[in-house]
């Protein structure tokens, strides 16, 4: 069926749905002789024809599939991948045979594990699922495909962009909310509604969790904030498992009341989900019988949004404050960290921007000889787990660009265009593929144009294409570009005429400006820099790129004299006024740290648990201490020192868990980085230690912890893992002959492998230390199985560690 | 017994919170001694936040009335035995037991695999704690649910008790998640008697009449 068909049908009626497929089966208890219900289809088909045909016979209009479940990822688990195009074709032809009047909807559901950064999957891996399934469903004659009971929306999007790549028909896409109106992963409505309306579904919706009652309430705000059709699929309550059987509490009778609600509000497609029955959808049937559509007609609204909020750019004050310092571009420092994958001046850049007032923050990690792609994919889905604004992805790089795009959890602005013909037929397939706005410089491949008139020819060239890609005209920003006024008198005019001009020409099409390439050469950039921010708000600025840790309230009469040319003395008079003063709008942080010597830098570092510049700051020491063979020994000593305070800290519950492991982490990257520089690696430990958790036991924090805090003091540290055999133990001992073995179990049922593990010690005749550790253990039982320490935490295990070695405390 | 289902089934945990107190309190915070700098308060926030998306709050509940009953066990008339002193001893007035079993879900605990792996080990720790909050602030939660349930018929609870508490064995644990049902949300023991997912409670609750004998513990 073909999307202009299907929308007309639902423009000039109600449709209906069906109810729940999967708590029918289990009501009838036909699940017990199959792996997974969509086993159904081939191995008893008679008895899911049975659910659909209940489901005609109710009165519905849409039929799902069952195949609810049928991700790869499911099929292999249950050994049925060779079976899929069997089960598919199964499922969707017996609907067939039961009626020709119906219409046949494939069904997509979550793959059950979320997409990173929440969880391990990555993007592509999910989109790859989702595109075996929309594939056989295409291949099996689906009339259209609902996405639903989605509740991240980063796998909303996999699952959209692969089915529409497979699928020319119509597509519903529904996500799965809380009585709160959000997601489990925190997802609002609105967030929703602008990434389904960007990424071109045909109906969007909502299904699954709660109750009819209160998925009424939330649909009320989706029917007043989308003109796209919208379904409406709510549980019979939510469910609750007592005595072994699932009890959904909604009665036929709340059920329709609340969908007729849902109705009169201007939903277009009703049905059931968990817990429904075919008698609430006969009974929805009888009301809804000969109901037309309630016309909706909101005012459209453009967003930006990330995972859990969106912006409404028309409310919002203007300009926007795009947040620039997340570029590498003239800092050194920034580079070198970008070039080890280390992010996190990138991150602390994110927080203090959006602390300052950033709305925006533009993400550029173009370093020379790096995996830009990986980069900026890691750079976006780090800055969106820290903070919940939009993010602008600025990268000449195209597979950077679209990986990024890609694992954009909301809608991103991209940086850049230019009237570039060909740069324009490549990115802008991407804008509208993934719904994105795009920043268009009107600049083109012969360079920047003096005039307004040719930068507004340009935009008119851009606008062309932009139309032909069908791509929605508020979802563009135009650049008429920043030229320095001290190289050209007339350039601020130029771009506020063209600015104004654009107004009148494309008024859908908002404006951005990179302010601070104004001030260009001359004193006091400031100044000029806020008075030409006000000047260009007056000209219709939407969007600003700027440092927003700077003062923007700034509008001085000699700065606009210069900015509108107002006399031939006008950067003369602007010169001999700022040029001896040394005002400073900066607020940039003073970091008294720089006056003291590295290693009492390091040492403050490691009792902070500050990593920013350690690399550089050992680099330095030993830089320093060139001519000094004992350097590394000075080095040691002073993270030990430092470790050591922080133990005493940590002692005297100055300290808790995660300062000690900071400070831990601190002390290993110092280490890391010496024996790297020196080139030294087993000279420079000072012993190693076996860790592990016992046998049966798979509890591994309190270890890992552990072994950061060995690492830290420079020990090796060889970490077998969880649920270690103690004949393997033993056998790495012998190999290896370290200082101790360090045990860990959680529980008194693993406890005993612990005395297992000393038995064999004393067997094999080796002289390895045993010290035990965990949260069921006790300094008692460790006598009693005969170990030779206890640490209840992993300070007291160093304490331990270095007396067995006779180590003198400093 | 449908409508008896029905009047407990209005509440929901569904907004389970994990409270910035209590996460520094499981993380070995004292106030007033442990000092916070901006850096570690802005990422147990981050974290916190992060945990409350990942979370999937999840309960099966059962229930049965106390049959027969001797100092070394009880017996529910579902025909279900707990052997164990302490439980009898606990439940000697009550005539009716709940059994709960709460978890949420395994995407915390991956998540906290995936931190390890990338050696963001303060991460790891933080998101463990935020899971144990949240596990402990369900059980919270349904038992308080429950507890106002069964005091409007003008009934008390004992307080909750578990497998591995006393001389109820841990390896027990299995038998008393089948009859919660908790495999439906998710929930089995491994060969060591571990609950799986890790952030996971399985408990009994005793029920008894306001004007049985005070010696029962009670919340």
């Amino acid at each position: 069926m073909d999307k202009k068909t299907f929308l007309n049908i639902i423009s000039s009626r109600v449709l209906l749905m069906d109810g729940a497929t999967g708590t029918e089966l289990q009501r009838k208890k036909y699940l017990d002789n199959v792996k997974i219900p969509e086993e159904l289809n081939i191995k008893f088909p008679e008895k899911i024809k049975e659910i659909y045909n209940s489901y005609i016979q109710a009165g519905s209009n849409i039929i799902l599939a069952n195949t609810f479940g049928l991700n790869p990822m499911k099929l292999k688990e249950s050994n049925l991948l060779e079976k899929a195009d069997a089960i598919f074709e199964a499922g969707i032809s017996i609907i067939r045979t039961l009626s020709s009047d119906v219409i046949v909807a494939g069904d997509i559901s979550s793959l059950g594990v979320y997409i990173e950064p929440l969880g391990t999957l990555s993007f592509n891996e999910a989109y790859k699922s989702f595109s075996f399934q929309a594939s056989l469903l295409n291949k099996y004659g689906v009339d259209i495909i609902v996405i639903e009971t989605i509740t991240e929306i980063k796998e909303l999007k996999a699952a959209i962009l692969a089915t529409k790549d497979n699928f020319d028909g119509p597509i519903i896409a529904q996500m799965t909310f809380l009585q709160d109106g959000t997601t489990v992963t925190g997802t609002d409505l609105q967030s929703f509604i602008v990434m389904a309306e960007s990424l071109g579904v045909d109906v969007l919706g909502l299904n699954c969790s709660i109750g009819s009652r209160d998925l009424a309430k939330l649909i009320k705000f989706v029917c007043a904030n989308t003109n796209l059709p919208i379904s409406f699929k709510p549980n019979a309550g939510m469910p609750i498992l007592i005595n072994n059987e699932t009890i959904f509490p909604e009665s036929k009778n709340e059920f329709v009341e609340s969908s007729l609600k849902a109705y009169s509000y201007g939903v277009n497609i009703l049905g059931g989900c968990c817990g429904t029955t075919p008698d609430f959808i006969l009974e929805l049937s009888k009301r809804l019988k000969n109901k037309r559509p309630i016309i909706r007609n909101n005012k459209s609204k453009y967003f930006l949004s990330t995972r859990t909020l969106s912006f409404d750019i028309s409310s919002l004050k203007k300009p926007i404050f795009v947040g620039e310092r997340i570029n590498p571009t003239n800092r050194k420092k920034l580079q070198l960290e970008l070039s080890q994958n280390n992010l996190s001046s990138i991150i602390y850049e994110a927080r203090t921007q959006v602390k300052s007032g950033a709305q925006v923050l533009d993400v550029n990690v173009g370093v020379p000889n790096i995996d830009e792609v990986k980069l900026l994919k890691n750079a976006v889905n780090k800055i969106q787990e820290m903070v919940s604004v939009p993010i602008c992805i600025d990268s000449s790089n195209i597979l950077a660009l679209e990986e990024a795009m890609k694992n954009c959890a909301g809608k991103p602005i991209i940086n850049s265009v230019n009237g570039d013909i060909s740069k324009l037929n490549t990115i802008l397939p991407l804008i509208k593929r993934y719904g994105a706005m795009v920043i268009a410089l009107t600049t083109d491949e012969h360079g920047i144009p003096k005039t307004s008139e040719e930068r507004l020819q340009i935009a008119g060239n851009i606008i062309k294409l932009v139309d032909k890609y069908k791509i929605n005209r508020h979802n563009v920003i135009f650049d008429y570009l920043v030229l320095a006024i001290s190289a050209s008198k007339t350039q601020a005019l130029e771009t506020l005429h063209a600015m104004k001009l654009s107004k009148q020409l494309y008024p859908e099409c908002s404006l951005i400006l990179g302010i601070s390439n104004i001030s260009f050469g001359l004193p006091s950039r400031q100044i000029l820099n806020s008075t030409f921010l006000k000047m260009a708000i007056e000209s219709g600025l939407d969007f600003a790129i700027l440092d927003p840790y700077t003062d923007w309230s700034i509008d001085n009469i000699l700065a606009r004299n210069l900015l509108l040319n107002k006399s031939e003395n006008a950067i003369l008079q602007y010169m001999q006024s700022f040029n001896k003063q040394h005002v400073e709008y900066n607020l940039a942080k003073t970091n008294g740290s720089k006056h003291l010597s590295p290693n009492t830098q390091l040492y403050n570092a490691i009792i902070y648990g500050d990593d920013d510049g350690i690399i550089d700051l050992i680099q330095q020491i030993i830089t320093n201490n060139s001519g000094d063979c004992n350097h590394f020994q000075k080095i040691s000593s002073c993270i030990i020192n430092a470790l050591n305070v922080v133990g005493e800290r940590f002692a005297s519950r100055q300290y808790f868990l995660p300062q000690i492991i900071m400070s831990a982490k601190v002390a290993q990257l110092a280490f890391a980085t010496v024996k790297n520089i020196l080139k030294k690696d087993t000279i420079l430990s000072l012993g190693t230690i076996i860790i592990a958790t016992v046998k049966g036991d798979i509890h591994d924090i309190g270890k890992n912890i552990v072994g950061a805090v060995f690492e830290s003091y420079g020990f090796d540290v060889i970490d077998m893992g969880i649920n270690v055999d103690p004949y393997s133990i033993i056998k790495k001992a012998k190999q290896i002959n370290p200082i101790a073995i360090g045990l860990s179990a959680l529980m008194t049922t693993t406890m005993p492998e612990m005395k297992t593990v000393i038995h064999l010690r004393n067997l094999s005749q080796i002289k390895t230390k045993v010290i035990i550790g965990g949260a069921a253990v006790t300094k008692q039982y460790s006598i009693d199985i005969g170990a030779d320490a206890y640490a209840k935490d992993a300070m007291e295990a160093v304490i331990h560690i270095k007396s067995f070695m006779k180590i003198p405390k400093k | 017994m449908f409508c008896y289902h029905k009047r407990m089934l209005k509440y929901n945990f569904n907004n389970i919170s994990i409270s910035y107190d209590e996460l520094l309190k499981r993380l070995g915070y004292i106030q007033n001694k442990t000092y916070l700098t901006k850096k570690i308060l802005t990422l147990i926030e981050d974290i916190r936040l992060l945990a409350l998306k990942i979370i999937h709050p999840k309960c099966s509940l059962a229930y049965a009335n106390l049959l027969k009953f001797s100092k070394t066990s009880i017996m529910l008339d579902n025909g279900y035995v707990i052997t164990s002193c302490d439980v009898s001893k606990l439940f000697q007035h009550c005539f009716k037991i709940y059994g709960i079993a709460v978890t949420i879900g395994i995407d915390l605990e991956k998540k906290v695999h995936d931190f390890i792996v990338k050696r963001e080990l303060v991460n790891a720790v933080i998101l463990d704690a935020a899971g144990s909050v949240a596990v402990e602030n369900l059980i919270v939660n349904i038992h308080s649910q429950i507890k106002h349930y069964e005091n409007i018929n003008n009934n008390l609870l004992t307080k909750r008790y578990s497998p591995g508490y006393g001389d109820w064995l841990l390896k027990r644990n299995e038998a008393l998640l089948n009859w919660i049902g908790a495999r439906e949300i998710g929930i089995y023991v491994n060969k060591s008697y571990q609950m799986l997912p890790e952030k996971s409670i399985s408990a009994i609750l005793g029920v008894n009449k306001k004007n049985m004998s005070l010696s029962t513990k009670r919340i």
